[in-house]
């Protein structure tokens, strides 16, 4: 019975070792999928934001332009802001405008997406 | 007769229930990493094409304000000649690379003094193929 006891604990401890190996490494592969997971959306959204402001400036609507958005991308104040939109107007000759247009984290400090745009604003129209 | 009672096996359950629990942990955080890197992948794939798309767009804007400063000055044509813009009657066309599969393909009709763009299309410049494939995990070659 003694013998059955010892052998018993012996098992339970390497049984708990292996699962606390096994845990760590999942919960780091949980984190790492929830960071990539994160930073995907966001570049999804960055992307989608900075292309939709660059048409509405090819089709002159400048003031539809929303700046300030909060951590689930919907439009908010400035005080509230999670990420900004930064329109910068690098270059402008006679028609063409040359701007850049990117969206910053402003928790983490760092710009998720950035374009270059030009855009003429001459005599265009579409047929 | 007394061992008969104590079979082996049952000193090992705890180890079948470990293994089950482990092996079930491993795969499942194995099927979110995977997916998330996929993910990933997907979306940096997408803002890349996206640069190239507006890289394209931006040189094609380009020509199009020489076309625009061509209607102003008639010394403009040879100019518009040596961006590769090609000129047939009224209508301008020209067509800028977005990658190697891709092109952006634009004419635009003049209407003195004023001119409209007719077309604005991305092409396939080369012969689409399905991707069958089903990359489980990303395997460096």
């Amino acid at each position: 019975m003694k013998k059955r006891s010892s052998l018993l604990l012996v098992e339970l401890m390497i049984a708990l070792f292996v699962f606390c190996v096994a845990c760590g490494v999942s919960l780091q592969s949980f984190a790492k999928s929830s960071s990539l997971s994160k930073d995907a959306d966001d570049l999804n959204h960055a992307v989608t934001i900075v292309e939709s402001t660059a048409e509405q400036l090819k089709a002159t609507q400048k003031d539809s332009i929303s700046y300030y958005y909060d951590s689930d991308w919907n439009t908010c104040n400035e005080d509230e802001a999670y990420f900004v939109l930064v329109l910068q107007e690098t270059k402008s000759a006679s028609s063409l405008k040359q701007c850049n247009i990117s969206i910053f984290s402003n928790k983490e400090e760092k710009t998720i997406y950035s374009l270059e745009y030009e855009y003429t604003t001459g005599g265009t129209s579409y047929e | 007769m007394n061992e008969n009672k104590y079979p082996v096996t049952n000193i090992g359950v705890i180890s079948l229930m470990m293994i089950f629990i482990v092996l079930t942990m491993i795969i499942f955080s194995t099927l979110t990493l995977t997916t998330a890197i996929n993910h990933s992948t997907q979306t940096s794939k997408y803002a890349d094409h996206i640069t190239e798309y507006y890289k394209a767009n931006n040189k094609a804007e380009e020509k199009i304000s020489l076309i625009e400063d061509a209607l102003m000055n008639d010394d403009y044509y040879n100019v518009l000649k040596e961006e590769g813009i090609e000129i047939k009657n009224d209508t301008y066309s020209f067509i800028e690379t977005i990658n190697d599969k891709q092109s952006l393909s634009v004419t635009v009709k003049i209407t003195y003094p004023s001119y409209s763009i007719t077309q604005w299309q991305t092409v396939y410049t080369s012969e689409w193929e399905a991707d069958n494939s089903v990359t489980l995990l990303p395997i460096e070659k």
